[in-house]
């Protein structure tokens, strides 16, 4: 048989030595990193839900996960959770769409963008870029914008700061406004917002327009930060419903398929980005959807963790570190109270002073 | 010999007892520092208010007791002017961490934002138990709550006492602020006159003041 490239290709590039005989557990590098990092390389998380895992897994690792929007110091955990906090690196809820990614880029980088703030019938107002992001609202539509642009320099904080920016892709479904062409991220109507079927178009985005839009964030966030590092993954998690008229599996397929086909490209379009195959780990044939839970929706934590698992395998954090501190001010104002109270506490026993 | 009211809370409960000293009244006070308060370390329960684990406020107590000679020192039908619930210093500092600020109408926060309900639930949290406990007093003798000034504007400072007073009267609790009162705004800070040398509390003259004014409006006799 004459020479050809298949015979020098290693073991994982053929499906019978690469998925076949190794089964599921024995899947080996399906991801390096195309970059080495510093050991203390800091990383800033958003996208879909699926994202969520990849920050709580970097911090339980005390990996330098930047959060950009923390709660205040001493929040009670409880607190945190019912205001999402320490979600994603800043307080964007889900960012389900490349559309989503390009507003909140153009909102970083001072670019003003309208964005639209809803009244409920109790007289509350939220921003329907994150409509569940406080569970009550906000108490003014002031209030509202300040809170959404305290997020949006955030945000532009994690484009600045970070070493890695992961984001993860969600949905390819998604609904406008016909007249603004604003990117809601649930359709109004569904937890916040009144539906409008005047105002409200569904809109599934294409190849082309999300491969637009990624680019045009992406164009944002070089420009403010020219070493950031991309790292795109797709979610593996299916539509939970379509407004498509397909069927939702069908939908589904649809929509991880042109997701995976971006992100791939976009990938192989850039130094600075790079694709991590989340999705293949969990949804593709060999997984045999061993990793979802019996709604065949959740990922179950053992799938999670066999993720992450392939993710720190993968990553190369080679470089030196760079003694990369992520600081608060809680020393500092923590001795200041302290002071104070020292000062009240000897005021206090000096009346006891019988001299 | 009952008093003519009870001092009941931290540090800044000095200046009202020197005031009323000056005046000819005679004050009882139960003080213990506003970290003590602000960590919740009392209770009120079947023999009245209590502190816990601070042994300067037990002496306090303790010298009540035997010298009005009952165990709830509160009830024993003077007044209380209260400054407990408030403690600012410790509550604002936590938020000063990661430079949040509280919102207000009208302000451009250059930081993360806290909504209103953000900072009402947190100050809730760490202020539920003096609220209860206030109520609780309140509910068998004349309990009048004194709002501290403020020296220095610090970030968030007036926005958490607006919510703190804010709480306090929903619970139906009488709060008396003495900025707003007597210095024309709830948002003034003390004037320099008023300062004890300190530069965080305030002088009896300010305590005069207030005293006067509780008189004035009938709260006092």
């Amino acid at each position: 048989m004459s020479d050809n490239p298949y015979k020098s290709l290693p073991p994982k590039s053929f499906w019978r030595t690469g998925v076949a005989e190794t089964g599921l557990f024995g899947l080996k590098n399906l991801w390096r990193s195309v970059w080495p990092l510093p050991q203390d390389a800091v990383f800033a998380t958003f996208g879909s839900c699926f994202a969520q895992h990849i920050s709580r897994a970097l911090m339980a690792r005390q990996m330098n996960w930047l959060n950009a929007e923390p709660a205040p110091g001493r929040t009670p955990v409880e607190l945190e959770r019912a205001y999402n906090y320490g979600v994603f690196t800043a307080r964007t809820g889900n960012i389900y769409t490349a559309a989503q990614l390009l507003l909140w880029a153009r909102l970083a980088s001072g670019a003003a963008q309208k964005i639209e703030i809803w009244q409920d019938e109790t007289g509350r107002w939220h921003d329907l870029l994150r409509p569940k992001i406080e569970p009550q609202g906000f108490i003014s539509r002031a209030e509202a914008s300040a809170s959404l642009h305290g997020t949006a320099r955030a945000f532009a904080r994690a484009i600045r700061e970070a070493d890695v920016f992961v984001f993860t892709l969600g949905l390819t479904e998604g609904w406008v406004n016909a007249e603004t062409g604003f990117a809601y991220p649930i359709c109004p109507g569904t937890g916040a917002g009144a539906f409008d079927p005047a105002q409200h178009r569904f809109h599934n985005y294409t190849y082309p327009e999300i491969r637009a839009d990624l680019e045009a964030a992406l164009a944002i966030m070089w420009a403010m930060n020219p070493a950031l590092k991309i790292l795109l993954t797709v979610s593996p998690v299916p539509l939970v419903a379509t407004a498509s008229a397909d069927h939702v599996l069908v939908a589904t397929t649809y929509s991880k398929s042109v997701l995976r086909a971006v992100a791939g490209d976009v990938a192989r379009a850039h130094q600075a980005v790079d694709y991590f195959p989340s999705y293949e780990i969990i949804a593709s044939p060999p997984a045999r959807a061993t990793f979802f839970e019996p709604n065949m929706r959740s990922v179950a934590s053992d799938g999670v963790a066999f993720v992450m698992r392939h993710f720190f395998e993968g990553l190369d954090l080679s470089l030196p570190a760079r003694g990369t501190v992520l600081t608060s001010r809680e020393a500092e104002l923590t001795a200041a109270a302290e002071a104070e109270e020292l000062v009240c506490e000897e005021m206090i026993l000096e009346r006891f002073n019988g001299a | 010999m009952v008093p003519d009211f009870i001092l009941l809370g931290d540090s800044h409960t000095i200046a009202l007892e020197d005031a009323a000293r000056q005046m000819e009244l005679t004050p009882a006070a139960l003080r213990f520092s506003g970290a003590a308060w602000h960590t919740g370390r009392f209770i009120h329960g079947d023999e009245g208010f209590v502190p816990r684990a601070i042994p300067a406020g037990m002496r306090a107590l303790n010298r009540l007791r035997a010298e009005f000679g009952v165990a709830d020192v509160l009830a024993i039908g003077a007044p209380i002017l209260t400054t407990v619930g408030f403690h600012l210093g410790l509550l604002a500092s936590p938020l000063g961490w990661h430079r949040h600020e509280i919102f207000t109408e009208g302000a451009a926060p250059q930081g993360p934002v806290l909504s209103q309900a953000f900072a009402t639930a947190y100050m809730s949290h760490y202020r539920a138990r003096h609220l209860r406990t206030l109520r609780r007093i309140a509910r068998g003798a004349r309990l009048v709550v004194i709002a501290p000034p403020v020296f220095t504007e610090t970030a968030n400072s007036f926005a958490l006492r607006d919510l703190i007073i804010a709480q306090m009267r929903a619970a139906d609790l009488t709060v008396f602020d003495p900025l707003e009162t007597l210095f024309g705004s709830a948002h003034s800070l003390l004037p320099a006159a008023m300062v004890a040398q300190d530069g965080r509390h305030a002088n009896a003259d300010y305590g005069v003041k207030v005293l006067q004014s509780l008189a004035a409006e009938g709260i006092l006799a």
